[in-house]
């Protein structure tokens, strides 16, 4: 079985660019050739739905940051500063400064550290709980609104790698 | 394991990780980075509000990137320490989970509103890069006519870019609410002002401007304080507006009649010569044309007023002696009420004018007073350019048939789909929108039909606009708040007062300034333009740093933006010698206007459409007071508090139509219809149905505005060039009030 730090961290890749070169490298370190094979047979496709689902100009039909799910609607709400306290108690901080620390992608990156790192139970719950409860949602959401297969099986790899986190798979 | 800070870091790639994941893992570093040692503490920080043009200021309070709270800024003449609704949520805007973020391009050729433009990133390198090379290619090829920028003249830096370009063909909304405005004044009362001392004025005549709901606050706080102290406030109005409201008198105006009104209060107190006998015989040309100015009016009794516009004679005849008795009094001229409304809005400013020129109160206490501004350098005193290339080329709204319009140098909004489609079919090979929308335009499905005959469309905007549908380059702006400037008080302006505009916090994702988009657009196209003289480009921090300076506001912006203000208080001396083109004295009758197309003194003219057996209805639109154009609606906040538009009617009008509460109704003018929800309130008159502007937007995807509501443009009849001169409209009034309508059950 492959680790799931490892699943988190390809999970965060996915979501934070749509570079299929680089996922398909990243899946093949997950040893997945059908979900490497599935990100090579329309590169240009994958690419044009992930601007379509979440950068997309006419309005974004998946918003990918967290604070948007919430009570605020907006960017930069209180579960962007809440993320940065996390990072920052890591010695971390988006390499990004003017970009929203709570982005889908981000989380998933850092959940991925965590666990590699081998933090304790409380804490990945913990962090769990702040950051990574509003995601199954989105991912249905996501799912319903994909027309590209690789995004749709990315809401639901995402959506089944935190109800096992959580202990629910 | 307890990890403490910077382990992170130590550790990275070369975690004990089960199964390699060395790129996986390795992908962290980069999306992190170590942190800084602290986060940055809580800032207050000044600057200047973007959503209308009080541009009050603003005291931020931003904590850690972040901005949190927004508040007025004591000191401030405009906004007198205070904001509205629009300005006290404008991190809204910063923080739109729709705004544009990076650079796009379409890849799918095909173009429509239900269209997939396939959309992909691309640097701004490339962005600009492809802009300018298509533009070149257009002017190459054929000429600057080619070109039309849909974008107000601003920032200066903007202006340059157009001039050295020599773009012909270029049109705003501000054209549409200002032009006739701008022309009137201009040969009647000198220069163009917007500022109004209603704190100072006894008695108030308003024309159809809701400037209260508006919460313009420049003018709300002004209108506020005259109550206060005991003014009088008539209100000419279709609508029980807020303004009718708080008025002392409301009159429900027959819709595009307030003109008939304004020449019988000119009759009155010319023949019982009321007028300010001082002012008008000193600073006036009232005395060499008096015999015709005298004759002109004789016609225009308040008898022959109220057939017009519903208005008692008796009324209209005390109003104007109530007004010319009991100074200082004013009529405030404003843009969208005046001339965007009505195609006889050009004679109705020319009327308001001479009712203040009446009263004396041209640059009076309690008048109409021009700006006492501070002067900022702007660019082309800081950097001289070159000449500018001539303006040649065919006008593509046509406004080269309108002498005074061609002169004043703005565009014609209604004019301009007739001219892409019909007059010169072909002519505009690209296209540039700044900042705005379709939506705004009378006539939206046509804009939108001759925007599809244009090859090449490039869009710079915060938001999602419809207009983005149409684009093949989509650029990123950044908001007010996340840009540098200094803003010169316009509006109120009785001493000089500057307050900064600076970012309260890095431009988010790749946004850029306007003026680093003109800056980086004439670079590639018109390089000369762009350099200072020891031949290196351009740099706005430092064309800042210079206005700063030569202004007096402080050595440089860094400097300025600790001060965050700047007042020079100073006693108000009025004019004695007016700027009015041609001489020094104001102009009642214009002989100008004779000259160039136009009436030298007002005539009445019927609004472009009445009602008829087949439209029997007004249409009117108005603005919520919590939005501003359709550029609000996908604020969380202000949504919350007018989240769509209805069909407003009178109950006795629905009771005749048969039409319920919440039932939908189609309206109907000759050009397209809409169909919305009824309201019945007893504000609106029972000939006329009101629905607000902004809204029907058909980008679906926003978060909050998507989809809801009507576009009310859809039944307003834009114009052609001829028509709008045979209709004797010499200023470029653009009508958008003017459709008549029916209304029936769906």
């Amino acid at each position: 079985m492959i680790d799931p730090a490892a699943r988190f961290a390809f999970a965060g890749n996915a979501f934070l660019k749509p570079e299929p070169a680089r996922l398909a490298e990243l899946a093949r370190e997950l040893e997945d050739e059908v979900l490497a094979a599935e990100i090579e047979r329309d590169p240009e496709g994958l690419e044009k739905e992930y601007y379509r689902l979440f950068l997309n100009p006419q309005g974004t039909p998946c918003p990918p940051w967290q604070s948007v799910h919430g009570e605020e609607k907006r960017l930069m709400g209180e579960s962007h500063l809440q993320a940065l306290e996390w990072f920052r108690r890591y010695g971390v901080e988006p390499a990004s400064t003017n970009e929203p620390a709570d982005h889908i992608g981000l989380l998933l990156l850092f959940y991925a550290k965590l666990l590699e790192s081998g933090a304790e139970e409380a804490e990945l719950a913990a962090f769990r709980a702040a950051h990574l409860a509003w995601i199954p949602a989105f991912c249905d959401s996501l799912e319903a609104q994909a027309k590209h297969p690789f995004y749709a099986g990315l809401a639901r790899e995402t959506r089944a790698l935190i109800a096992d986190a959580s202990g629910l798979g | 394991m307890t990890l403490t800070r910077r382990d992170w870091f130590r550790l990275t790639g070369a975690g004990a990780v089960t199964l390699g994941g060395e790129k996986l893992f390795g992908s962290f570093t980069d999306y992190f980075r170590p942190a800084a040692e602290a986060a940055a503490n809580e800032q207050t920080l000044i600057t200047a509000c973007g959503i209308c043009d009080s541009v009050c200021g603003i005291q931020a309070t931003v904590r850690d990137g972040s901005i949190r709270f927004l508040k007025g800024l004591p000191g401030d003449i405009s906004g007198r320490g205070r904001l509205c609704g629009k300005g006290t949520s404008g991190a809204q805007f910063v923080y739109d989970p729709d705004r544009l973020k990076y650079p796009m391009k379409r890849t799918n050729p095909a173009k429509g509103l239900d269209v997939d433009p396939g959309w992909v990133r691309i640097t701004w390198q490339e962005a600009l890069d492809t802009i300018a090379a298509k533009f070149g290619d257009a002017i190459t090829q054929y000429g600057a006519e080619s070109l039309l920028f849909i974008s107000r003249p601003a920032p200066d830096i903007w202006v340059r870019f157009m001039n050295s370009i020599g773009v012909v063909n270029r049109v705003d909304h501000l054209d549409e609410c200002y032009l006739s405005n701008r022309i009137i004044q201009r040969y009647t009362t000198g220069g163009y002002t917007w500022c109004h001392d209603f704190d100072h004025s006894k008695y108030i005549v308003l024309f159809g401007w809701d400037l209260v709901a508006k919460t313009k606050l420049v003018y709300t706080h002004g209108i506020v304080a005259a109550k206060d102290s005991g003014a009088k406030i008539v209100c000419f109005n279709p609508q029980y507006s807020a303004t009718a409201r708080f008025a002392d008198e409301w009159y429900p105006i027959k819709p595009g009649t307030d003109l008939a009104v304004a020449l019988a209060m000119i009759q009155v107190i010319v023949s019982e010569n009321l007028y300010n006998k001082d002012f008008v015989d000193t600073y006036t040309n009232f005395g060499e044309f008096e015999a015709k100015i005298r004759e002109h009016f004789q016609q225009y009794t308040p008898e022959w007023a109220e057939q017009e516009s519903d208005v008692p004679a008796e009324a209209i005849r005390r109003i104007a002696r109530e007004f010319a008795a009991n100074g200082p009094a004013v009529v405030p001229a404003h843009k969208k009420t005046l001339c965007a409304n009505y195609r006889n809005g050009s004679q109705l400013v020319h009327a308001i004018s001479i009712l203040n020129i009446l009263a004396g109160t041209i640059d009076r206490p309690g008048g109409r007073y021009f700006p006492r501004t501070a002067e900022i350098p702007g660019v082309d005193a800081v950097y001289p350019p070159p000449a500018y290339p001539p303006k040649k080329g065919r006008r593509v709204d046509g406004k080269d048939k309108l002498p005074l319009v061609l002169e004043d140098g703005g565009g014609l909004f209604s004019t301009t789909a007739d001219g892409i489609l019909n007059r010169y079919p072909g002519m505009i090979k690209a296209c540039l929108f700044n900042t705005y929308t379709v939506l705004g335009f009378p006539n939206p499905p046509r804009m939108f039909e001759a925007l599809a005959t244009i090859p090449f469309v490039a869009v710079i905007d915060t938001l999602p606009t419809d207009t983005v549908s149409y684009a093949d380059i989509v650029l990123p702006s950044a908001t007010y708040l996340e840009g540098n400037d200094l803003v010169s008080r316009e509006y109120t302006a009785p001493y000089p007062q500057v307050v900064v505009r600076q970012a309260l916090v890095p431009a988010m994702f790749e946004t850029k300034s306007i003026g680093y988009v003109a800056l980086e657009l004439g670079k590639r196209m018109a390089p000369d333009y762009f350099k200072d003289s020891a031949g290196q480009w351009i740099n706005l921090s430092t064309l800042l740093d210079e206005k700063t300076k030569r202004a007096g506001l402080a050595e440089n912006f860094a400097e300025f933006k600790q001060k965050g203000i700047f007042t020079k208080e100073q006693p108000f001396t009025p004019r004695t010698s007016f700027n009015v083109a041609g001489g020094t004295k104001c102009q009642i009758y214009v002989p100008q206007f004779a000259a160039k197309g136009g009436d030298p003194l007002p005539v009445w003219r019927t609004k472009r459409e009445l009602p008829s057996a087949e439209y029997p209805y007004y249409y009117l639109t108005f603005i919520p007071g919590v939005h501003k154009r359709n550029s609000t609606e996908n604020n969380p906040i202000l949504h919350e508090m007018f989240p769509t538009n209805a069909a407003l009617l009178n109950p006795k009008l629905a009771s005749e139509l048969k039409i319920e509460e919440g039932q939908m109704v189609r309206i109907t003018s000759r050009v397209g219809s809409i169909e919305l929800p009824a309201h019945l309130t007893q504000t609106v008159r029972p000939d006329a149905v009101m629905v607000a502007h902004g809204f029907g937007h058909r980008s679906r995807l926003l978060q909050t505005a998507g989809g809801l509501g009507a576009r009310d443009g859809d039944v307003i009849p834009d114009q052609t060039i001829d028509e709008m001169v045979q209709s004797g409209d010499f200023a470029g009034a653009a009508g958008i009030m003017d459709a008549v309508v029916r209304i029936e059950r769906v």
